[in-house]
């Protein structure tokens, strides 16, 4: 539960279904200046656009950029503190999924809110865009959105390099592999892991973050293993026991040649405007044989 | 001591329904933002706002919520024979649960049917479906049979669970968050619409349980006796049951699953007020909706400006409680 409150609150996917675009909104030439992003990814977003000094207030988890974290802060995404909300007097609030108490908020309050989805590399375009059209920022958006698309094109692998077959796990309970999940095909690593010059083992199972079978990982020989541990601190004697837990598969090319990677960095799981930074930050763990912090 | 209590129930009543109002009025003056003054005198300001349709709203629902679980878990207590009956062990909260799990998650159908309303719809849904199949189960030619209904309730709880752990499985972190957030019970609200949907069930349901208290009395001498002195324990039965389950279905619905409430409020009023249900079903109403209410006001300050759920405050605050409770029972 904590794990996936972590993953969720930094924003790894994102929304429950409505129309990602809000027409009424983005034609609309009010100069919002009291914003409230309600994800870190969205902070990012609003930050990268240059609305930063417009920001009023964050999210718990909200990690960056540095001058966003001396901000007033309205609890996590799931559980913010509506009375804090009203307090701040927001002009726009942007959500990503569903909130139907803020919802409920904004309609009392004229407050306007912005529904935005941003789990994938195309709706993070496509977010960028609508936040930069709502910020009055079309220009800006149109930049950044370009310069991720350079960014990430110059590391995509090309078209004929092998992939390295890589298994993506989210923590394990230490003492013994359980209590793993997995990547699926839907998720938002995959996708960055495919760009990084990786392929996720289990790209072709049915569902977006399925358990993690230990058959199914051996069958499946990943070369690499990337395992996610967000926002914890790892010592090197606590490293050296989560490693040691994996040689319980010998069999398993990434656990014989000690390739487990721990990420901790909460922002590789923080689908926003650094994108093309995970994936830079991915291919290293992939490949390189000093892996990655 | 024991004596004492029983000798001043109406006392005792005068105390709940004290503290009552004391948390009915203080608690709204309590929060993370300090409102003063401004608050009750100016209504268009962002304080007034805050106290008129946040906390009203939502201390409102807090003596509903809290104040209908604990009247459904005395009444369950009694005619289940049973002290650790409680709202819950009907599966109604295992219902509920497996209903707003699957809005919550299902693709499009949150928004199709309007949200948070369908959420609620939902777990009225899938609590009814839990009442009526415990209902069905139990039911005998000459009444209900307690032991089963307590046995079917733990069915669909232990079913609810693994249809929600299997939802788990096939949904997002995102979607999955949702869940177990809404598992935590909880008592944000923007304005009165959620307690005045809770209202109507909630109303039938306490009018129901409340029509028992003399054969509930006549009942704890047990259901021969009972039958001896003229009361239909069928029918008593049946209506605890159905207002049980209408309340409790109110309340799930409009808070998600609260726990400790329904089972610990109406041991610790039996205990000060003793047994006759006369003064127990009004004094564990006023006293579930009282303990709520302070919970709920510890969920939204003590780590101001996050919340805590009100059900993590009352699973904490309520089991060493019913520890102490035990303890001094002995």
């Amino acid at each position: 539960m904590a794990l996936v409150a972590v993953i969720t609150a930094v924003g790894l996917a994102g929304c429950r279904q409505r129309p990602a675009t809000d027409s009424a909104l983005e034609s609309e030439k009010t100069t919002f200046t009291r914003i409230i992003p309600m994800a870190p990814n969205l902070v990012e977003t609003v930050f990268a656009l240059g609305a930063g000094d417009k920001v009023v207030a964050v999210t718990d988890f909200t990690i960056y950029p540095p001058e966003a974290l001396d901000l007033p802060r309205i609890g996590g995404t799931f559980n913010a503190n509506l009375e804090k909300i009203t307090r701040l007097q927001p002009d726009l609030v942007i959500i990503q999924g569903e909130h139907d108490q803020v919802a409920r908020l904004c309609q009392a309050r004229g407050i306007r809110l912005l529904r935005v989805r941003m789990d994938s590399i195309a709706t993070i375009r496509n977010g960028i865009r609508q936040i930069g059209a709502v910020l009055d920022r079309h220009e800006a958006a149109l930049q950044l959105v370009e310069e991720i698309d350079r960014d990430l094109a110059a590391l995509a692998a090309g078209p004929g390099q092998p992939r390295r077959p890589v298994a993506l796990v989210m923590g394990h309970t230490p003492g013994g592999l359980r209590g793993m999940t997995t990547f699926g095909p839907e998720s938002f690593l995959t996708e960055l892991v495919e760009l990084a010059g990786g392929r996720n083992v289990v790209a072709g199972d049915g569902s977006a973050y399925p358990p993690l079978s230990l058959e199914a990982l051996a069958a499946r020989g990943p070369e690499v293993i990337l395992e996610f541990r967000p926002a914890e601190s790892l010592d090197d004697a606590q490293r050296a026991r989560l490693l040691a837990d994996w040689s319980a598969l010998p069999g398993v090319p990434a656990a014989a040649s000690g390739r487990i990677r721990f990420i901790t960095a909460p922002e590789l799981l923080i689908p926003g405007p650094r994108v093309a930074d995970i994936v830079r930050r991915l291919a290293a763990a992939i490949h390189d044989e000093a892996g990655l912090d | 001591m024991r004596a004492l209590h029983r000798q001043r129930p109406l006392l005792w009543l005068a105390g709940f329904t004290l503290v009552f109002l004391l948390a009915l009025s203080i608690a709204p003056l309590i929060g993370g933002e300090s409102l003063g003054l401004r608050a009750l005198l100016d209504r268009s300001s962002v304080e007034g706002f805050i106290l008129r349709e946040q906390r009203l709203p939502r201390v409102f629902l807090g003596l509903l919520v809290g104040g209908g679980l604990a009247l459904a878990g005395a009444c369950l207590q009694a005619v289940l024979r049973n002290p650790l009956a409680e709202p819950y062990t009907l599966g109604l909260s295992g219902g509920a649960a497996v209903g707003a799990a699957l809005v919550l998650t299902a693709p499009g159908l949150g928004a199709s049917l309007g949200g948070l309303a369908a959420v609620q719809a939902a777990a009225l849904l899938g609590a009814g479906a839990a009442l009526v199949f415990v209902y069905l189960v139990a039911r005998r030619p000459m009444g209900i049979h307690t032991a089963t209904v307590l046995l079917a309730g733990v069915t669909v709880s232990v079913l609810a669970s693994g249809v929600i752990m299997l939802v788990r499985i096939v949904v997002r972190p995102d979607e999955i968050a949702h869940v177990d957030r809404w598992m935590m019970g909880g008592l944000v609200v923007v304005g009165y619409r959620d307690v005045i949907t809770a209202l109507p069930l909630l109303t039938i349901g306490a009018s129901l349980l409340m029509s028992t208290m003399r054969e509930l009395n006549q009942l704890a001498l047990g259901e021969e006796l009972a039958g001896a002195q003229g009361v239909d324990v069928a029918t008593v039965q049946r209506r605890v049951l159905l207002g049980a389950g209408l309340v409790t279905a109110a309340v799930v619905a409009a808070a998600g699953p609260i726990g400790f409430v329904g089972l610990l409020i109406p041991h610790a009023v039996r205990r000060l007020a003793g047994h006759d249900h006369r003064v127990l079903l009004p004094g564990a109403f006023l006293m579930g909706g009282a303990v709520l209410v302070i919970c709920d006001t510890l969920a939204r300050t003590l780590v101001y400006p996050t919340e805590i759920p009100v059900g993590v405050i009352t699973a904490v605050v309520g089991g060493p409680l019913f520890i102490m409770l035990l303890l001094r029972m002995r």
